[in-house]
Protein backbone atom coordinates (compact mmCIF):
# COMPACT_ATOMS: atom_id res chain seq x y z
CA UNK A 1 0.00 0.00 0.00
CA UNK A 2 1.25 3.48 -0.85
CA UNK A 3 2.05 6.01 1.81
CA UNK A 4 -0.70 8.47 2.61
CA UNK A 5 -0.89 11.58 0.54
CA UNK A 6 -3.36 14.41 0.56
CA UNK A 7 -5.87 15.06 -2.13
CA UNK A 8 -8.63 17.57 -2.49
CA UNK A 9 -11.87 17.84 -4.40
CA UNK A 10 -14.51 20.33 -5.31
CA UNK A 11 -16.00 20.39 -1.84
CA UNK A 12 -12.72 21.55 -0.40
CA UNK A 13 -12.83 18.77 2.17
CA UNK A 14 -9.68 16.96 3.03
CA UNK A 15 -9.30 13.52 1.62
CA UNK A 16 -6.69 10.90 2.14
CA UNK A 17 -5.27 8.86 -0.69
CA UNK A 18 -4.11 5.55 0.63
CA UNK A 19 -3.14 3.65 -2.45
CA UNK A 20 -2.96 3.92 -6.16
CA UNK A 21 0.06 3.89 -8.46
CA UNK A 22 0.92 0.47 -9.81
CA UNK A 23 -1.56 -1.67 -7.92
CA UNK A 24 -4.03 -3.22 -10.33
CA UNK A 25 -7.19 -5.01 -9.31
CA UNK A 26 -7.43 -7.78 -11.90
CA UNK A 27 -9.93 -10.48 -11.02
CA UNK A 28 -9.08 -10.63 -7.35
CA UNK A 29 -12.28 -8.96 -6.28
CA UNK A 30 -14.37 -11.53 -8.12
CA UNK A 31 -12.33 -14.34 -6.66
CA UNK A 32 -12.56 -12.93 -3.16
CA UNK A 33 -16.27 -12.40 -3.54
CA UNK A 34 -16.69 -15.96 -4.75
CA UNK A 35 -14.74 -17.37 -1.83
CA UNK A 36 -16.68 -15.25 0.61
CA UNK A 37 -19.95 -16.33 -0.99
CA UNK A 38 -18.94 -19.93 -0.46
CA UNK A 39 -18.06 -19.26 3.17
CA UNK A 40 -21.30 -17.37 3.79
CA UNK A 41 -23.34 -20.14 2.17
CA UNK A 42 -21.64 -22.61 4.44
CA UNK A 43 -22.41 -20.73 7.63
CA UNK A 44 -25.78 -19.31 6.66
CA UNK A 45 -28.86 -20.79 8.35
CA UNK A 46 -31.61 -21.56 5.89
CA UNK A 47 -33.82 -18.84 7.29
CA UNK A 48 -31.19 -16.26 6.32
CA UNK A 49 -30.42 -17.66 2.88
CA UNK A 50 -32.31 -14.88 1.10
CA UNK A 51 -29.97 -12.37 2.69
CA UNK A 52 -26.76 -14.09 1.66
CA UNK A 53 -25.85 -11.46 -0.96
CA UNK A 54 -26.13 -8.69 1.61
CA UNK A 55 -24.09 -10.72 4.05
CA UNK A 56 -21.37 -11.22 1.46
CA UNK A 57 -21.31 -7.44 0.95
CA UNK A 58 -20.97 -6.87 4.67
CA UNK A 59 -18.20 -9.43 4.88
CA UNK A 60 -16.40 -7.75 1.98
CA UNK A 61 -16.57 -4.39 3.68
CA UNK A 62 -15.26 -5.87 6.88
CA UNK A 63 -12.31 -7.30 4.98
CA UNK A 64 -11.80 -3.96 3.32
CA UNK A 65 -11.54 -2.22 6.66
CA UNK A 66 -9.11 -4.85 7.88
CA UNK A 67 -7.08 -4.45 4.73
CA UNK A 68 -6.95 -0.71 5.15
CA UNK A 69 -5.48 -0.89 8.61
CA UNK A 70 -3.24 -3.91 8.21
CA UNK A 71 -1.50 -2.99 4.96
CA UNK A 72 -1.75 -6.65 4.13
CA UNK A 73 -1.31 -8.07 0.67
CA UNK A 74 -5.00 -8.86 0.31
CA UNK A 75 -4.50 -12.63 0.33
CA UNK A 76 -6.83 -14.20 2.80
CA UNK A 77 -6.68 -17.78 4.01
CA UNK A 78 -9.84 -19.83 4.01
CA UNK A 79 -9.94 -19.98 7.80
CA UNK A 80 -9.86 -16.20 8.01
CA UNK A 81 -12.67 -15.87 5.48
CA UNK A 82 -14.73 -18.39 7.43
CA UNK A 83 -14.17 -16.39 10.59
CA UNK A 84 -15.29 -13.18 8.91
CA UNK A 85 -18.32 -14.89 7.39
CA UNK A 86 -19.21 -16.42 10.74
CA UNK A 87 -18.83 -13.10 12.50
CA UNK A 88 -21.03 -11.24 10.01
CA UNK A 89 -23.60 -13.99 10.29
CA UNK A 90 -23.75 -13.90 14.08
CA UNK A 91 -24.05 -10.10 14.03
CA UNK A 92 -27.00 -10.46 11.66
CA UNK A 93 -28.64 -13.17 13.77
CA UNK A 94 -28.25 -11.02 16.88
CA UNK A 95 -29.69 -7.97 15.13
CA UNK A 96 -32.71 -9.94 13.93
CA UNK A 97 -33.29 -11.56 17.28
CA UNK A 98 -33.02 -8.15 18.91
CA UNK A 99 -35.78 -6.91 16.58
CA UNK A 100 -37.80 -10.09 16.98
CA UNK A 101 -37.63 -10.84 13.26
CA UNK A 102 -37.00 -14.57 13.35
CA UNK A 103 -40.21 -16.58 12.90
CA UNK A 104 -40.17 -19.90 14.71
CA UNK A 105 -41.17 -21.85 11.64
CA UNK A 106 -38.13 -20.54 9.76
CA UNK A 107 -35.74 -22.08 12.24
CA UNK A 108 -36.53 -25.71 11.75
CA UNK A 109 -33.46 -26.61 9.75
CA UNK A 110 -31.97 -27.65 13.04
CA UNK A 111 -32.96 -31.28 13.34
CA UNK A 112 -32.76 -30.93 17.11
CA UNK A 113 -35.61 -28.47 17.02
CA UNK A 114 -37.53 -29.84 14.07
CA UNK A 115 -40.21 -31.27 16.31
CA UNK A 116 -41.01 -27.87 17.71
CA UNK A 117 -43.08 -26.78 14.76
CA UNK A 118 -44.74 -30.14 14.22
CA UNK A 119 -45.62 -30.52 17.87
CA UNK A 120 -46.36 -27.26 19.68
CA UNK A 121 -47.08 -29.06 22.94
CA UNK A 122 -43.66 -30.64 22.86
CA UNK A 123 -42.15 -27.28 22.00
CA UNK A 124 -43.84 -25.63 24.92
CA UNK A 125 -42.72 -28.37 27.30
CA UNK A 126 -39.19 -28.18 25.94
CA UNK A 127 -38.97 -24.46 26.52
CA UNK A 128 -40.29 -24.88 30.00
CA UNK A 129 -37.55 -27.37 30.71
CA UNK A 130 -35.05 -25.06 29.01
CA UNK A 131 -35.97 -22.22 31.32
CA UNK A 132 -35.67 -24.51 34.31
CA UNK A 133 -32.28 -25.74 33.14
CA UNK A 134 -31.07 -22.17 32.94
CA UNK A 135 -32.32 -21.48 36.47
CA UNK A 136 -30.79 -24.67 37.79
CA UNK A 137 -27.47 -23.90 36.14
CA UNK A 138 -27.24 -20.70 38.14
CA UNK A 139 -27.38 -22.71 41.32
CA UNK A 140 -24.45 -24.96 40.32
CA UNK A 141 -20.93 -24.15 41.46
CA UNK A 142 -19.05 -22.49 38.63
CA UNK A 143 -16.83 -25.39 37.47
CA UNK A 144 -19.85 -27.72 37.25
CA UNK A 145 -21.90 -25.06 35.49
CA UNK A 146 -19.17 -24.62 32.87
CA UNK A 147 -18.82 -28.36 32.38
CA UNK A 148 -22.56 -28.92 32.03
CA UNK A 149 -22.99 -25.96 29.69
CA UNK A 150 -20.42 -27.35 27.28
CA UNK A 151 -21.86 -30.85 27.62
CA UNK A 152 -25.31 -29.56 26.71
CA UNK A 153 -23.64 -27.87 23.73
CA UNK A 154 -22.62 -31.37 22.63
CA UNK A 155 -18.94 -31.16 23.45
CA UNK A 156 -17.33 -34.42 24.50
CA UNK A 157 -15.64 -34.79 27.87
CA UNK A 158 -12.10 -34.64 26.36
CA UNK A 159 -13.07 -31.48 24.45
CA UNK A 160 -14.43 -29.93 27.64
CA UNK A 161 -11.13 -30.66 29.36
CA UNK A 162 -9.19 -29.06 26.53
CA UNK A 163 -11.37 -25.99 26.36
CA UNK A 164 -11.39 -25.31 30.08
CA UNK A 165 -7.83 -26.35 30.84
CA UNK A 166 -8.66 -29.44 32.89
CA UNK A 167 -7.40 -32.97 32.59
CA UNK A 168 -9.92 -35.52 31.36
CA UNK A 169 -10.47 -37.02 34.79
CA UNK A 170 -11.43 -33.69 36.30
CA UNK A 171 -13.61 -32.81 33.32
CA UNK A 172 -15.43 -36.13 33.55
CA UNK A 173 -15.93 -35.71 37.28
CA UNK A 174 -17.35 -32.21 36.90
CA UNK A 175 -19.66 -33.20 34.05
CA UNK A 176 -20.93 -36.20 36.00
CA UNK A 177 -21.55 -34.26 39.21
CA UNK A 178 -22.97 -31.29 37.36
CA UNK A 179 -25.48 -33.44 35.49
CA UNK A 180 -26.43 -35.13 38.75
CA UNK A 181 -27.08 -31.72 40.33
CA UNK A 182 -29.08 -30.68 37.29
CA UNK A 183 -31.22 -33.81 37.43
CA UNK A 184 -32.00 -33.28 41.10
CA UNK A 185 -32.83 -29.63 40.52
CA UNK A 186 -35.18 -30.44 37.63
CA UNK A 187 -36.81 -33.21 39.64
CA UNK A 188 -37.43 -30.79 42.49
CA UNK A 189 -39.27 -28.60 39.98
CA UNK A 190 -41.30 -31.57 38.72
CA UNK A 191 -39.65 -31.39 35.32
CA UNK A 192 -37.70 -34.60 35.04
CA UNK A 193 -40.50 -36.96 34.10
CA UNK B 1 -24.47 -41.30 31.84
CA UNK B 2 -24.19 -44.81 30.57
CA UNK B 3 -27.76 -45.90 30.85
CA UNK B 4 -30.31 -45.41 28.13
CA UNK B 5 -32.45 -43.44 30.53
CA UNK B 6 -29.66 -41.01 31.22
CA UNK B 7 -28.88 -40.66 27.54
CA UNK B 8 -32.50 -39.84 26.89
CA UNK B 9 -32.43 -37.24 29.64
CA UNK B 10 -29.35 -35.59 28.18
CA UNK B 11 -30.88 -35.60 24.69
CA UNK B 12 -34.00 -33.95 26.04
CA UNK B 13 -32.02 -31.39 28.00
CA UNK B 14 -29.90 -30.51 25.00
CA UNK B 15 -33.01 -29.94 22.93
CA UNK B 16 -34.54 -27.85 25.70
CA UNK B 17 -31.36 -25.82 26.15
CA UNK B 18 -31.15 -25.13 22.40
CA UNK B 19 -34.83 -24.23 22.21
CA UNK B 20 -34.25 -21.20 24.43
CA UNK B 21 -32.70 -19.43 21.44
CA UNK B 22 -35.91 -19.58 19.43
CA UNK B 23 -37.47 -16.50 20.96
CA UNK B 24 -34.49 -15.06 22.81
CA UNK B 25 -33.02 -11.58 22.61
CA UNK B 26 -29.28 -10.92 22.94
CA UNK B 27 -28.25 -10.26 26.53
CA UNK B 28 -26.25 -7.32 27.80
CA UNK B 29 -22.53 -7.65 27.24
CA UNK B 30 -22.59 -10.28 24.53
CA UNK B 31 -19.03 -10.99 23.39
CA UNK B 32 -17.73 -10.25 19.93
CA UNK B 33 -18.56 -13.22 17.69
CA UNK B 34 -14.90 -13.54 16.76
CA UNK B 35 -14.09 -14.31 20.37
CA UNK B 36 -16.64 -17.11 20.40
CA UNK B 37 -15.11 -18.44 17.20
CA UNK B 38 -11.63 -18.32 18.72
CA UNK B 39 -12.81 -19.93 21.96
CA UNK B 40 -14.37 -22.87 20.15
CA UNK B 41 -11.12 -23.33 18.24
CA UNK B 42 -9.10 -23.28 21.46
CA UNK B 43 -7.32 -20.10 20.48
CA UNK B 44 -8.06 -18.38 23.79
CA UNK B 45 -6.76 -19.11 27.26
CA UNK B 46 -8.84 -21.41 29.50
CA UNK B 47 -9.67 -18.39 31.66
CA UNK B 48 -11.05 -16.50 28.68
CA UNK B 49 -12.96 -19.57 27.51
CA UNK B 50 -14.50 -20.02 30.96
CA UNK B 51 -15.72 -16.45 30.94
CA UNK B 52 -17.39 -16.94 27.55
CA UNK B 53 -18.90 -20.30 28.48
CA UNK B 54 -20.35 -18.81 31.65
CA UNK B 55 -22.02 -16.17 29.50
CA UNK B 56 -23.46 -18.77 27.12
CA UNK B 57 -24.97 -20.61 30.11
CA UNK B 58 -27.42 -17.74 30.54
CA UNK B 59 -27.48 -16.18 27.04
CA UNK B 60 -29.31 -18.42 24.54
CA UNK B 61 -28.31 -16.23 21.58
CA UNK B 62 -24.62 -16.61 22.34
CA UNK B 63 -25.17 -20.29 23.08
CA UNK B 64 -26.62 -20.52 19.58
CA UNK B 65 -23.56 -18.73 18.18
CA UNK B 66 -21.35 -21.17 20.03
CA UNK B 67 -23.18 -24.16 18.53
CA UNK B 68 -22.84 -22.66 15.06
CA UNK B 69 -19.10 -22.17 15.52
CA UNK B 70 -18.73 -25.68 16.86
CA UNK B 71 -20.64 -27.21 13.97
CA UNK B 72 -18.59 -25.29 11.44
CA UNK B 73 -15.29 -26.17 13.06
CA UNK B 74 -16.21 -29.82 13.36
CA UNK B 75 -17.52 -29.93 9.81
CA UNK B 76 -14.58 -28.20 8.23
CA UNK B 77 -11.78 -29.87 10.12
CA UNK B 78 -11.44 -33.09 8.13
CA UNK B 79 -10.98 -31.20 4.89
CA UNK B 80 -8.59 -28.76 6.48
CA UNK B 81 -10.64 -25.78 5.40
CA UNK B 82 -10.79 -24.39 8.87
CA UNK B 83 -7.89 -25.14 11.17
CA UNK B 84 -9.33 -28.02 13.09
CA UNK B 85 -7.12 -27.39 16.08
CA UNK B 86 -9.60 -28.84 18.49
CA UNK B 87 -9.19 -32.29 17.08
CA UNK B 88 -5.59 -32.54 16.00
CA UNK B 89 -3.47 -30.42 18.25
CA UNK B 90 -1.85 -31.75 21.38
CA UNK B 91 -2.63 -30.04 24.65
CA UNK B 92 0.89 -28.67 24.84
CA UNK B 93 0.91 -27.09 21.43
CA UNK B 94 -2.56 -25.77 22.07
CA UNK B 95 -1.50 -23.96 25.17
CA UNK B 96 1.44 -22.48 23.28
CA UNK B 97 -0.96 -21.45 20.56
CA UNK B 98 -3.30 -19.67 22.90
CA UNK B 99 -0.45 -17.83 24.56
CA UNK B 100 0.57 -16.51 21.15
CA UNK B 101 -3.06 -16.06 20.29
CA UNK B 102 -3.77 -14.05 23.41
CA UNK B 103 -0.86 -11.73 22.67
CA UNK B 104 -2.06 -11.29 19.10
CA UNK B 105 -5.62 -10.82 20.31
CA UNK B 106 -4.51 -8.18 22.79
CA UNK B 107 -2.64 -6.36 20.03
CA UNK B 108 -5.69 -6.69 17.77
CA UNK B 109 -7.94 -5.22 20.45
CA UNK B 110 -5.60 -2.24 20.84
CA UNK B 111 -5.50 -1.78 17.06
CA UNK B 112 -9.25 -2.12 16.78
CA UNK B 113 -9.93 0.45 19.49
CA UNK B 114 -7.45 2.82 17.85
CA UNK B 115 -8.95 2.38 14.41
CA UNK B 116 -12.49 2.73 15.70
CA UNK B 117 -11.52 5.86 17.59
CA UNK B 118 -10.18 7.36 14.39
CA UNK B 119 -12.72 6.02 11.98
CA UNK B 120 -15.83 6.66 14.02
CA UNK B 121 -14.64 9.71 15.83
CA UNK B 122 -18.09 11.24 15.83
CA UNK B 123 -19.77 8.26 17.44
CA UNK B 124 -19.35 6.60 20.81
CA UNK B 125 -16.96 3.66 20.82
CA UNK B 126 -17.84 0.66 22.94
CA UNK B 127 -14.86 -0.42 24.94
CA UNK B 128 -13.89 -4.06 25.46
CA UNK B 129 -16.18 -5.73 27.92
CA UNK B 130 -19.05 -3.36 27.28
CA UNK B 131 -22.17 -4.18 25.27
CA UNK B 132 -21.67 -3.83 21.55
CA UNK B 133 -17.88 -3.70 21.73
CA UNK B 134 -16.43 -3.68 18.22
CA UNK B 135 -19.67 -2.62 16.65
CA UNK B 136 -20.27 1.02 15.82
CA UNK B 137 -23.76 2.17 16.66
CA UNK B 138 -25.85 2.52 13.55
CA UNK B 139 -29.34 3.73 13.01
CA UNK B 140 -31.81 0.98 12.32
CA UNK B 141 -34.56 1.44 9.84
CA UNK B 142 -35.57 5.04 10.39
CA UNK B 143 -33.62 6.35 7.40
CA UNK B 144 -33.96 5.19 3.84
CA UNK B 145 -31.11 3.07 2.51
CA UNK B 146 -28.31 4.93 0.81
CA UNK B 147 -28.63 4.25 -2.91
CA UNK B 148 -26.12 4.96 -5.68
CA UNK B 149 -27.15 7.63 -8.16
CA UNK B 150 -24.08 7.36 -10.37
CA UNK B 151 -24.85 5.40 -13.51
CA UNK B 152 -23.93 1.79 -12.91
CA UNK B 153 -24.43 0.73 -16.52
CA UNK B 154 -21.81 2.95 -18.15
CA UNK B 155 -18.21 3.85 -17.27
CA UNK B 156 -17.47 7.26 -15.81
CA UNK B 157 -15.01 9.52 -17.64
CA UNK B 158 -11.69 10.19 -16.01
CA UNK B 159 -12.29 13.93 -15.80
CA UNK B 160 -15.82 13.57 -14.42
CA UNK B 161 -15.56 10.57 -12.18
CA UNK B 162 -18.28 11.76 -9.89
CA UNK B 163 -19.84 9.41 -7.38
CA UNK B 164 -23.34 10.32 -6.29
CA UNK B 165 -25.71 8.82 -3.82
CA UNK B 166 -29.12 9.48 -2.34
CA UNK B 167 -29.12 12.24 0.23
CA UNK B 168 -30.05 12.03 3.88
CA UNK B 169 -31.88 14.63 5.97
CA UNK B 170 -30.53 18.12 6.40
CA UNK B 171 -27.34 18.19 8.41
CA UNK B 172 -26.17 14.75 7.29
CA UNK B 173 -22.41 14.39 6.76
CA UNK B 174 -20.92 11.67 4.64
CA UNK B 175 -17.77 9.64 4.58
CA UNK B 176 -16.76 7.99 1.33
CA UNK B 177 -14.37 5.15 0.86
CA UNK B 178 -13.14 4.16 -2.59
CA UNK B 179 -11.14 1.04 -3.28
CA UNK B 180 -9.91 -1.01 -6.16
CA UNK B 181 -11.61 -4.28 -6.91
CA UNK B 182 -8.98 -6.13 -4.90
CA UNK B 183 -9.80 -3.97 -1.89
CA UNK B 184 -6.80 -1.63 -1.94
CA UNK B 185 -8.16 1.62 -0.54
CA UNK B 186 -7.67 4.46 -3.01
CA UNK B 187 -9.09 7.31 -0.99
CA UNK B 188 -11.24 8.28 1.92
CA UNK B 189 -13.14 11.53 2.08
CA UNK B 190 -14.52 12.74 5.37
CA UNK B 191 -17.00 15.39 6.40
CA UNK B 192 -18.72 15.66 3.04
CA UNK B 193 -21.79 17.85 3.18
CA UNK B 194 -23.08 16.95 -0.27
CA UNK B 195 -24.14 13.46 -1.40
CA UNK B 196 -21.57 13.36 -4.16
CA UNK B 197 -17.83 13.34 -4.66
CA UNK B 198 -15.70 14.17 -7.68
CA UNK B 199 -12.63 11.97 -7.67
CA UNK B 200 -9.58 13.97 -8.69
CA UNK B 201 -8.15 13.04 -12.06
CA UNK B 202 -4.70 12.82 -10.53
CA UNK B 203 -5.92 10.12 -8.17
CA UNK B 204 -7.19 8.11 -11.12
CA UNK B 205 -4.06 8.55 -13.20
CA UNK B 206 -2.42 5.26 -12.23
CA UNK B 207 -5.45 3.23 -13.20
CA UNK B 208 -6.18 2.07 -16.76
CA UNK B 209 -9.50 2.38 -18.51
CA UNK B 210 -11.87 -0.35 -17.49
CA UNK B 211 -10.68 -0.36 -13.89
CA UNK B 212 -13.51 -1.28 -11.55
CA UNK B 213 -13.74 0.58 -8.30
CA UNK B 214 -15.91 -0.30 -5.36
CA UNK B 215 -17.15 2.38 -3.03
CA UNK B 216 -19.16 2.78 0.10
CA UNK B 217 -20.71 5.70 1.94
CA UNK B 218 -21.24 6.16 5.63
CA UNK B 219 -23.82 8.76 6.60
CA UNK B 220 -23.61 10.53 9.97
CA UNK B 221 -26.97 12.00 10.85
CA UNK B 222 -27.54 15.12 12.86
CA UNK B 223 -28.74 13.12 15.87
CA UNK B 224 -25.43 11.28 16.04
CA UNK B 225 -26.53 7.99 14.53
CA UNK B 226 -24.94 6.48 11.45
CA UNK B 227 -25.74 4.26 8.54
CA UNK B 228 -23.41 2.49 6.16
CA UNK B 229 -24.38 1.80 2.58
CA UNK B 230 -23.86 -1.37 0.64
CA UNK B 231 -20.85 -1.40 -1.65
CA UNK B 232 -21.28 -0.04 -5.16
CA UNK B 233 -19.22 -0.53 -8.29
CA UNK B 234 -18.19 2.16 -10.77
CA UNK B 235 -16.00 1.62 -13.81
CA UNK B 236 -13.39 4.04 -15.14
CA UNK B 237 -13.87 4.91 -18.79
Amino acid sequence: MMPDSLDSNETGKETRTLAGADEQPGDEYDELRLRLSQAVRKVCPRWLADESDDLVQKALMRLMKQRKKSEGNGKYGSSYLWRVAYSVMVDEIRARRRRGEVPLEDQVESSRLAGHVANPERASRSREIGGAIRDCMLSLVTPRRLAVTLYLQEHTVPEIGELLGWDSKRAENLVYRGLDNLRKCLTSKGLNQ
Amino acid sequence: MKSQENENDVRRWREAFASLALDARPAEGCPDPERIWMAVRVELSPGEVRELVDHTAVCPVCAEAWRLARELTAEASPAGEVHGALIERSAKSRRTAWRWGSMIAAAAVIMLVTVLSIQFDESPVNLPGTPGFGTPQYREGSEADIRPLSPADRPLPRDRFQLKWSSGPSGTRYQLQLATADLVVVLQAHGLEEPSYLVDEKTLQPFPSGTRFIWQVEAAYADGTRRTSDTFVSVLK
